[in-house]
């Protein structure tokens, strides 16, 4: 079952950091607008230590036994892991959905709103099977490049927004209510799926450190509060008059002269949500017992296609597949329930 | 290495590609560089100065109560191919800005094509009528209002920041910049009320 080739964690530690940061690309990012920066923050902060500890159960598997959840309920429960692989399986297609939709939808209301959705949709499945046959490696490979590329990005994004920088002290009140709360946690608590990609691939890695999720988790906890940060302070009342507030603020980017950087933000979203998709559908590879499959690729790739095709034409499945409250109840079942569940029962045996 | 270039080539090919936000062809595209908002017998109207090779002023006015009328209008009636992505300055006159500068500013906000960086200022009524006849008249009014901005820190020169005066709780009145054209251009401030 185990693979035998291992690449370096911190390849998969950095594709974990970008899946996460693809989260604030792609989402509208729809804070209420009541809520005051400190709020935020303080909600930001909530989600995403709640975020590592989503880790921590397949942090103790992987350093227990070297393997990786998925891995280890094959060997352990031979005969009860179909429903498992099953779960799995249908917990990716619902995240690989959620984030296909939203870059989908960010592609039409920010880039072309002319241009065929399913036709996008579906060179981007394309591409993200093919990178997916690959296999993990090799995606993680593009990270380095991506990585690279998307720190660039933010470094000019936050860079060429300072000079517009109005500081309102009203900002560093503590304002919010309850609801505000738990919306904002529930938000900064999506990039938890990342989670369940490290308990399923994490077999593939060697020399892993478990300060290596706690560094990642911080990195992609800071960009956020980075891009929280100029939000309320550059863009003020002016971030709720649009949805996608990183698009406007690589807009409002500026040197000197030299102004709009949106194409950067469009180009980092776009390849941020091909690792993302890539990586789960290798996921589906891993959840299903082999390591890379063509044929398993290709059909979830179709069902992920036809599930797309079903949302834009029923507005009910849209909402359904692009619910973060479902997606992280989702979450919370795949990467510690389940997971605690086979600590319990082979927690002494786990060696064995 | 082919690896890595092609990696490093895909990096670049996915920003250009993404460059076509919003795409027009060049040559069919009618590219609106400045607004002017004044009025005519009575009636509001907004006239769009478009990107030209010719040494006039290429423009077309249109009468309409908002800009979000003007440009639903300017493209269904005059000017099909009209691109607004470009538009990099928004002049109204100062005797109508109470009446529309407020619904113009939000309207602007709202859509994705236009810049928040865009200059919004408010003029005398002269300035139209020099507007008309002078093709390097925006680009010498943008060049006052950077000066302007130099000198004075605190002044609301782009839609991005009047929109968050005209909409936050804070600010009763605050500064703009005003084209003076009655000798030569001049850009000088003005005070308008964020509640009207």
């Amino acid at each position: 079952m185990q693979t035998k080739i291992k690449f370096p964690s911190k390849r998969l530690l950095l594709l974990i950091f970008l899946s996460g940061v693809s989260v604030i690309l792609l989402e509208s990012f729809d804070l209420p607008e009541n809520t005051s920066f400190l709020f935020n923050l303080f909600t930001l902060l909530c989600g995403f230590s709640i975020t590592a500890l989503f880790f921590i159960p397949s942090v103790i598997i992987k350093n227990r036994t070297d393997l990786d959840f998925m891995s280890l309920a094959h060997i352990k429960t031979p005969n009860a892991i179909v429903f498992v692989s099953a779960f799995y399986c249908l917990y990716f297609v619902y995240t690989a959905e959620y984030f296909l939709i939203k870059y989908c939808d960010m592609f039409s209301k920010k880039l072309n709103s002319e241009a065929n959705i399913f036709a996008v949709a579906f060179v981007l499945l394309a591409v993200c099977v093919y990178a997916a046959y690959k296999g993990t490696n090799a995606i993680a490979r593009c990270s380095i490049f991506v990585f690279v590329f998307s720190f660039i990005v933010f470094l000019i994004v936050f860079a060429g927004n300072i000079s517009n920088f109005e500081i309102n002290n009203t900002e560093f009140s503590f304002n919010g209510q309850k609801n505000d709360f738990i919306n904002n946690t529930s938000f900064f608590l999506t990039p938890a799926f990342t989670a369940v990609i490290f308990s399923v691939l994490s077999g593939y890695t060697k020399n892993f450190r478990s300060r290596q999720i706690v560094f990642s988790v911080a990195v992609t906890a800071i960009v956020y509060g980075l891009i929280l940060f100029f939000t309320t302070f550059v863009l003020g009342e002016y971030a709720f008059a649009q949805d996608y507030r990183c698009f406007l603020l690589s807009k409002t980017t500026h040197f000197g002269n030299v102004s709009g950087f949106d194409s950067l933000y469009l180009s980092i979203s776009l390849l941020t949500v091909f690792l993302l998709i890539s990586l789960i559908l290798t996921c589906i590879c891993k959840s299903t017992g082999k390591s890379s499959s063509l044929p398993i690729v290709l059909v979830f790739s179709v069902i992920i296609f036809v599930l797309f095709i079903c949302s834009y034409h029923f507005n009910a499945v849209k909402e359904l597949l692009t619910n973060h409250y479902i997606l992280n109840i989702l979450t919370f079942i795949s990467a510690v329930v389940i997971p605690v569940i086979y600590l319990f029962a082979f927690g002494r045996r786990l060696n064995d | 290495m082919t690896k890595k270039i092609l990696l490093i080539l895909l990096c670049i090919l996915s920003i250009l590609f993404t460059g076509c936000s919003g795409s027009k062809q060049v040559d069919k595209a009618s590219i609106a560089e400045t607004v002017t908002v004044g009025e005519k017998d009575g009636k509001i109207c907004y006239t769009f100065y478009l990107l030209s090779s010719s040494d006039t002023p290429v423009f077309t006015s249109v009468f309409a109560d908002s800009f979000e009328q003007a440009c639903s209008k300017a493209k269904s009636e005059y000017i099909p191919n009209l691109s607004l992505s470009k538009l990099e300055l928004f002049i109204t006159e100062e005797k109508i800005a109470d009446k529309t500068l407020k619904s113009d500013i939000k309207y602007i906000s709202e859509k994705p094509y236009f810049s928040p960086l865009m200059y919004v200022t408010l003029c005398d009524e002269n300035l139209e009528e020099k507007f008309v006849n002078d093709k390097k008249l925006p680009e010498q009014v943008e060049e006052h209002i950077i000066l302007l901005k130099n000198k004075n820190k605190d002044i609301s020169l782009n839609s991005l920041s009047i929109f968050n005066n005209f909409f936050s709780d804070s600010n009763k009145e605050f500064s703009v910049s005003y084209i003076n054209s009655e000798k030569e251009i001049k850009a000088e401030t003005i005070k308008i009320n964020a509640e009207k």
